[in-house]
């Protein structure tokens, strides 16, 4: 009888070892026949994982010689504050300039250039009272400062204008002189969604 | 020569119970739009869905110049309950609804219009403020419907069901009959016929963990992020729920089979 038991585990393990081949083979005719698929399905599920969990702040970092950033700060982040002094805007500019960050400050619109790289910078903000409620009280000769993480750029304002709200072309990005743009909604106290954009145009001074 | 095709068959075998147990799974979750309205319900989605329709609107208030107040109470939970089932008919039983937000459109217009009763609108800012209602009335469409993404998928899970209906007779039926066919080649074996089916139903069993340690392993699971947090909760628990549900079929399925193996053995081995 334990001879039987011992000779009915030894069967049972090589029945096993049969099971193991049995899908062995199906693993093998999986990897030949669909391998590139399985996997690339499983590329794309980690493509659109977002993984936020430990992820460390990198420095922006400015190389002047090359007259550009070495990293630039991550979309959604704040880099720098924005000073007007001549309508008490003290405010804080992220890099992006969607609708959610808008909630928080000002906006930086991620196709212009960064302060320091001597091109287009184009910002935007609300119209509200604690954003750019007073923009259009700037005037010719007012100091725009911007005080990023890597230096601080001032811009003296040279013109202001309403443009359409689809009228892209009155605020070009090109890479010559550094203008600083900035924008908001405009009139300033209309009701709804704002036809017009208020521009102020400021050139870098130092 | 026999013995061949006794394997062979049993492999066979071992493949249509993956298929019945794939298929079970699909009809019983993915494909089954009560099943997701459930995992919705379990997972908060309706109340995360109206904080991110709120805050949407929230972009769009402090540039208006109107007050807050008029973004508020526009809708209710159950309001986007029902829009999302709209949104999930059409996914799943092929209609073609169009999500109402006139009624929201409506009361923010007259809430709108009270907040202003004492200023005098120009013909211009009644039509900033007809554009203002209109793109109120989008966010709230687009959070429900994600119109963009998800209208792709309209009637496709209707149709991959019709499809599946179809086929289903020949996978629920395609196991029987090879039982029968082991049993006919095993027809003075008993435990031969238990020794294959325990053989089919180990190596379907090890398959299915096989398959749940690749997806455990290589895909990102916890971090997946689909149109919103809200569906991407839904979305996470639901392959966990499935990835669990799994595992405990497997190991079932390994008990038994392995059971199986050794009581088909004893019996042949009983009867030599």
């Amino acid at each position: 009888m334990h001879n039987k038991h011992i000779q009915c585990i030894k069967a049972t393990i090589i029945t096993i070892i049969v099971a193991f081949i049995f899908a062995g083979i199906v693993c093998l005719i999986m990897q030949i026949a669909f391998g590139q698929t399985i996997w690339g399905a499983i590329s794309l599920m980690n493509r659109i994982s977002l993984d936020v969990s430990g992820k460390q702040e990198i420095e922006t970092v400015y190389n002047p010689d090359k007259k550009r950033l070495e990293n630039y700060p991550e979309y959604g982040t704040k880099y720098a504050t924005i000073q007007i002094e001549s309508i008490n805007v003290d405010l804080p500019v992220y890099f992006g300039d969607t609708l959610e960050i808008l909630k928080y400050g000002i906006g930086h619109s991620a196709g212009s250039y960064f302060p320091g790289e001597g091109g287009s910078i184009v910002y935007m903000g609300h119209n509200n009272v604690r954003t750019f409620r007073r923009l259009g009280e700037v005037k010719q000769g007012d100091i725009i400062k911007v005080i990023t993480s890597y230096g601080e750029y001032n811009y003296e304002v040279y013109d202001t204008k309403i443009i359409g709200k689809t009228e892209k072309d009155k605020l070009p990005i090109q890479k010559e002189r550094e203008i600083l743009m900035v924008y908001t909604c405009y009139p300033f106290t209309s009701y709804g969604n704002a036809p017009s954009r208020c521009v102020v145009y400021a050139e870098r001074v130092d | 020569m026999k013995k061949i095709v006794t394997y062979g068959i049993s492999f066979i075998l071992m493949i249509s119970i993956l298929a019945n147990i794939g298929l079970g799974i699909l009809k019983n979750t993915i494909l089954k739009k009560e099943y997701i309205m459930q995992k919705m319900e379990e997972n908060n989605y309706y109340e995360n869905v109206k904080e991110n329709i709120q805050s949407g609107f929230e972009n769009y208030i402090q540039q208006s110049g109107l007050p807050e107040e008029v973004i508020e109470e526009l809708f209710t939970v159950e309001d986007i309950k029902q829009d999302t089932e709209i949104m999930l008919n059409n996914i799943y039983t092929n209609e073609n609804t169009v999500i109402d937000v006139e009624k929201i459109k409506t009361k923010l217009r007259e809430k709108i219009y009270d907040a202003l009763a004492d200023v005098r609108l120009m013909a211009d800012d009644e039509k900033s403020i007809e554009e203002f209602i209109e793109i109120i009335g989008s966010t709230y469409q687009n959070e429900i419907e994600h119109s963009q993404w998800l209208s792709m998928l309209n009637g496709q899970i209707y149709e991959v069901n019709d499809k599946l209906n179809k086929v289903q007779i020949y996978i629920y039926a395609l196991p029987i009959i090879l039982l029968v066919l082991i049993f006919i080649c095993n027809i003075k074996n008993l435990g031969e016929l238990i020794k294959q089916i325990g053989i089919s139903v180990l190596g379907a069993s090890i398959l299915i963990i096989i398959a749940i340690l690749i997806v455990r392993i290589n895909v990102d699971i916890k971090n997946i992020l689909i149109l919103n947090e809200a569906t991407s909760i839904v979305i996470r628990n639901t392959i966990y729920e499935i990835l669990n549900n799994l595992t405990g079929i497997s190991i079932g399925m390994g008990i038994v089979a392995v059971i199986l193996c050794y009581l088909g053995n004893f019996v042949k081995i009983n009867k030599k």
